[in-house]
C-alpha cells in the first residue's frame, strides 16, 4: 500500500460533518438537513444499530403528562443534586426547560410513545426523580415507548433524516481530525470500511457524536462499538477532555459478559452474597442493605472481592441470590433476567445464584462544550472555543450529568443538545461563519497515524494489548480507587502507551479489513483511558461516581469544579462550574442524601 | 469469500452488548465452515434490527420467521455450551 497523502486521496466536501450516527448525531444532522445545509453523517455501523438502542427505559422530561403539576424546575433540581453539584446549572436549566419542546417534536415526527388510557404520553417513575424540589415524593417523569425507547428514537430520527436529505456515509470510519494553521477544525480523514478508500472529508463544522467509551474497562455494559472514537481523535489533536474521572458503574453486570441485571431483582427481594454465603450488604448499609445507592453497593462488592471473600476460582465476583423467591415469582416478574442468566452465565436463577460484578455503564466526562455544542479550548475563558469543532451526546461534557447521571437523562441530553447544536451551526454558517481552508501539510499530518499503521512490519498485537488495557483500567480505576493503586495503574499505562504507538497491522488488505478499524479503535480507547487515569488520580476527593478510599469526603473548597485534562502535558487543570441559570436561582451545594 | 466473511463479521457489531456477545462468538467459531445456505441465512438474521432480535432471544417474542428462529435457537443462543 502506497503512503497516503493529500495528493492521492480524494476530497468530499460538505457544509457540516456529523461523526457518529446514534441519537445525538442524527438529531444534530436532522436539524441541519432541515435547514438546507449539506450534511453528512459518518457512521462506522448502520445508524439504526447504534448503541442508543440500549437506552430502553425512556427519556426523562417534565412534560406534565402523568402529573399535570409537574415542573421542569423540579427536574432541574433532581439533575443538579444527582450531579453532586458539578453539573453546569445553565446547561441543566436549558435541558430541563427546552426538553418538552424536543420531546413533543419527536412525537410529531412519529415516535410511538406509549399512551395512557386517555391518550396522553405515558411516563414512568425512575430513581432520583422527585416532586417539589425533593419534598413531594417520587415523580413519574420518564416518557417511554414500551421498553424499546432507544430503538424507536433511532428509527424516528433515521427516517426523518432520510426525508430531509441527510447524506449517510455508512460503514465509514473517521480516523483523525484535520486542523488548519489557525487551529480550526476543517474536517476529518476517514475511510470506507467496504473498500478501504481513504478521503479527506471537508466541512465548515465538524460535530463529534461518537458516544461513550465503556470498552476501556474489562467489564462493561457497552457494545463493542463504544470505543470513544471522537474523544480519541480530539485528544490526539491536543484538545482537552473534562471530568474524565466520572464513570457510572452498575453494581450487577453478569460476570464475564457485562449484561445488566436490573435493580428490580433486588427490589423483588434478591440479595448479594459472598463466598461464605453471607449477605454482606447488611454490614455496609444496615438500613437500605441491597437497595442502597448504586455506588454504595458497587463499592461494597469490590471491597468483598479485595478482602478475599469473592466467589469462584479467582474469587473475583460475588453472587446475586434469587432462588429463595421461587420459580413462580421469578418467571412471572423477572423472565428476561432468568433468560439472560441462563444464556450468559449458564445459571438458572431458580436454582442457583447469578455471578455478578460491578460493570461500567456510562461516561459522564467528554469534550467540554457550551449549550450550543461548541468545544472549549484549554482556557479558563468561557468564550474561547475551537472554531469548527462541536460535540454532543455522551461524547460531550456539556455538562448536565456532572459526577453522576440520572436514569432517563441520557436520551434527553442527546435530543436537546443535538437540536441545539444544529440550530446554532445553521445560524452561524448562514451568517457567514466558518473556517479557513487547510493546507496539504495539514491533511498529511492527519494521515500520519494511519500511514504508520499501514506500514508496520512488526510490533504488538491488537487484541492482546486491548485485553491488557482493559484489565489495568478495571483493576486500578474501577469502582474502588486509591492513590497507591492508581499510581501503579498509571505506570502500567505508560508501558502500554509504547505498545499502542507500535501496533502491528498484519493484514494490509483494503476491503473490509476490520483489523485496521480495531487497531485505531484501540488507540482511541487508550487516549480515553489515560485521560481517565490521570483525572482519577489527581481529583483528591470523593464525589458522585468518583469514590476514593484515601479521600472519602466531598471537598467543595478545592473541588467544586470541573477537572480539565490537557492531553499534551498530561496535567489536570480546573474549570469553574456554572452556577448562573437565567430563569431560576442557582441550587447551592448540599449534602447529597437519598 | 474472505471479504464476504469479513463483511459478515462486521455486521456482527451490534448496538446491544448481548447481541455482540452472541453473534461474535458464533462468527468466530463457525463462520469459516458454514454452508452457503447457512451463511446466507445467518446474514439475513444480521440484516435485522437489534430490538426484535433481542426480544426474540430474551423475551420469546416471535420473529415471524421459523427458519431464522430455528437457526438462532440451535446455533446462536446456546452461548455457554460452546
Amino acid at each position: 500500500m502506497s503512503i497516503l497523502n493529500s495528493s492521492n486521496i480524494k476530497t468530499l466536501e460538505f457544509d457540516v460533518l456529523v461523526i457518529g450516527g446514534g441519537g445525538s448525531g442524527m438529531r444534530t444532522s436532522l436539524e441541519l438537513a432541515k435547514s438546507g445545509l449539506r450534511t453528512a453523517v459518518v457512521s462506522k455501523v448502520f445508524p439504526t444499530r447504534s448503541h442508543t438502542v440500549s437506552a430502553q427505559g425512556g427519556i426523562t422530561c417534565a412534560i406534565a403528562s402523568a402529573d399535570p403539576q409537574d415542573d421542569w424546575r423540579w427536574h432541574m433540581y433532581d439533575t443538579v443534586k444527582g450531579s453532586d453539584y458539578i453539573g453546569d446549572q445553565d446547561a441543566i436549566e436549558y435541558m430541563c426547560s427546552e426538553g418538552p419542546k424536543a420531546v413533543f417534536e419527536l412525537e410529531h415526527m412519529g415516535l410511538p410513545f406509549s399512551r395512557t388510557e386517555n391518550g396522553r404520553i405515558y411516563q414512568r417513575p425512575f430513581g432520583g426523580q422527585s416532586k417539589d424540589f425533593g419534598k413531594g415524593g417520587q415523580a413519574a417523569r420518564t416518557c417511554a415507548a414500551a421498553d424499546r425507547t432507544g430503538h424507536a428514537l433511532l428509527h424516528t430520527l433515521y427516517q426523518n433524516n432520510v426525508k430531509e436529505g441527510s447524506n449517510f456515509l455508512n460503514e465509514w470510519f473517521a480516523v483523525d481530525l484535520v486542523l488548519n494553521k489557525f487551529k480550526e477544525v476543517t474536517g476529518v480523514v476517514a475511510f470506507a470500511i467496504e473498500s478501504g478508500e481513504v478521503a479527506y472529508l471537508k466541512a465548515q463544522a465538524t460535530v463529534l457524536a461518537t458516544g461513550g467509551a465503556g470498552r476501556i474497562y474489562a467489564s462493561t455494559t457497552n457494545a463493542l462499538i463504544n470505543t470513544g472514537d471522537g474523544l480519541g481523535m480530539s485528544l490526539r489533536a491536543g484538545i482537552p477532555a473534562q471530568d474524565m474521572e466520572m464513570w457510572q458503574f452498575h453494581p450487577t453486570g453478569i460476570y464475564g459478559a457485562g449484561s445488566l441485571v436490573t435493580e428490580g431483582c433486588r427490589g423483588e427481594g434478591g440479595y448479594l452474597i459472598n463466598k461464605d454465603g453471607e449477605r454482606f450488604m447488611e454490614r455496609y448499609a444496615p438500613n437500605a442493605k441491597d437497595l442502597a445507592g448504586r455506588d454504595v453497593v458497587a463499592r461494597s462488592m469490590v471491597l468483598e472481592i479485595l478482602e478475599g471473600r469473592g466467589c469462584g476460582e479467582d474469587k473475583d465476583h460475588v453472587f446475586l441470590k434469587l432462588d429463595h423467591l421461587g420459580a413462580d415469582v421469578l418467571n412471572a416478574k423477572l423472565p428476561g433476567i432468568c433468560e439472560l442468566s441462563r444464556t450468559f452465565a449458564a445459571v438458572d436463577p431458580v436454582y442457583e445464584p447469578i455471578p455478578v460484578v460491578p460493570t461500567c455503564h456510562y461516561m459522564m466526562g467528554g469534550t467540554p462544550t457550551n449549550i450550543h455544542g461548541q468545544a472549549f479550548k484549554l482556557s479558563s475563558s468561557d468564550d474561547d472555543y475551537i472554531p469548527g469543532l462541536f460535540s454532543v451526546g455522551e461524547a460531550a461534557c456539556v455538562s448536565v450529568h456532572g459526577a453522576n447521571r440520572l436514569g432517563g437523562n441520557s436520551l434527553l441530553d442527546l435530543v436537546v443538545f443535538g437540536r441545539a447544536a444544529g440550530l446554532h451551526i445553521n445560524e452561524a454558517l448562514k451568517s457567514g461563519g466558518g473556517v479557513a481552508n487547510c493546507d496539504n501539510d495539514d491533511i498529511d499530518l492527519a494521515l500520519h497515524n494511519l500511514n504508520k499503521l499501514n506500514e508496520s512490519s512488526r510490533g504488538y498485537e491488537v487484541s492482546a494489548v486491548k485485553k491488557e488495557l482493559q484489565e489495568v483500567m478495571q483493576n486500578y480505576f474501577g469502582v474502588f480507587r486509591r492513590g497507591d493503586y492508581m499510581d501503579k495503574g498509571v505506570t502500567a499505562l505508560t508501558e502500554i502507551r509504547e505498545k499502542i504507538e507500535n501496533l502491528h497491522l498484519k493484514d494490509k488488505s483494503a476491503a473490509f479489513n476490520t483489523n485496521r478499524v480495531e487497531a485505531i479503535e484501540l488507540q482511541n480507547l487508550f487516549e480515553v483511558a489515560e485521560a481517565t487515569a490521570i483525572s482519577s488520580l489527581q481529583r483528591t476527593e470523593s464525589r458522585g461516581a468518583h469514590a476514593r478510599e484515601d479521600y472519602p469526603d466531598r471537598d467543595d473548597e478545592n473541588w467544586l469544579c470541573h477537572s480539565l485534562y490537557d492531553p499534551t502535558t498530561k496535567v489536570l487543570g480546573k474549570r469553574h462550574v456554572n452556577f448562573e441559570p437565567s430563569q431560576v436561582d442557582a441550587f447551592p451545594p448540599k449534602v447529597r442524601t437519598y | 469469500m474472505n471479504t464476504d466473511i469479513n463483511k459478515t463479521k462486521w455486521k456482527c457489531r451490534r448496538g446491544l452488548r448481548e447481541l455482540d456477545l452472541l453473534f461474535r462468538k458464533y462468527s468466530e467459531d463457525k463462520l469459516d465452515s458454514l454452508s452457503q445456505e447457512d451463511f446466507k441465512l445467518f446474514n439475513s438474521i444480521l440484516d435485522m434490527e437489534d430490538q426484535p432480535l433481542y426480544d426474540f432471544i430474551f423475551k420469546n417474542e416471535s420473529l415471524n420467521s421459523p427458519d431464522k428462529e430455528k437457526f438462532i435457537l440451535n446455533n446462536i443462543k446456546n452461548f455457554t455450551d460452546k
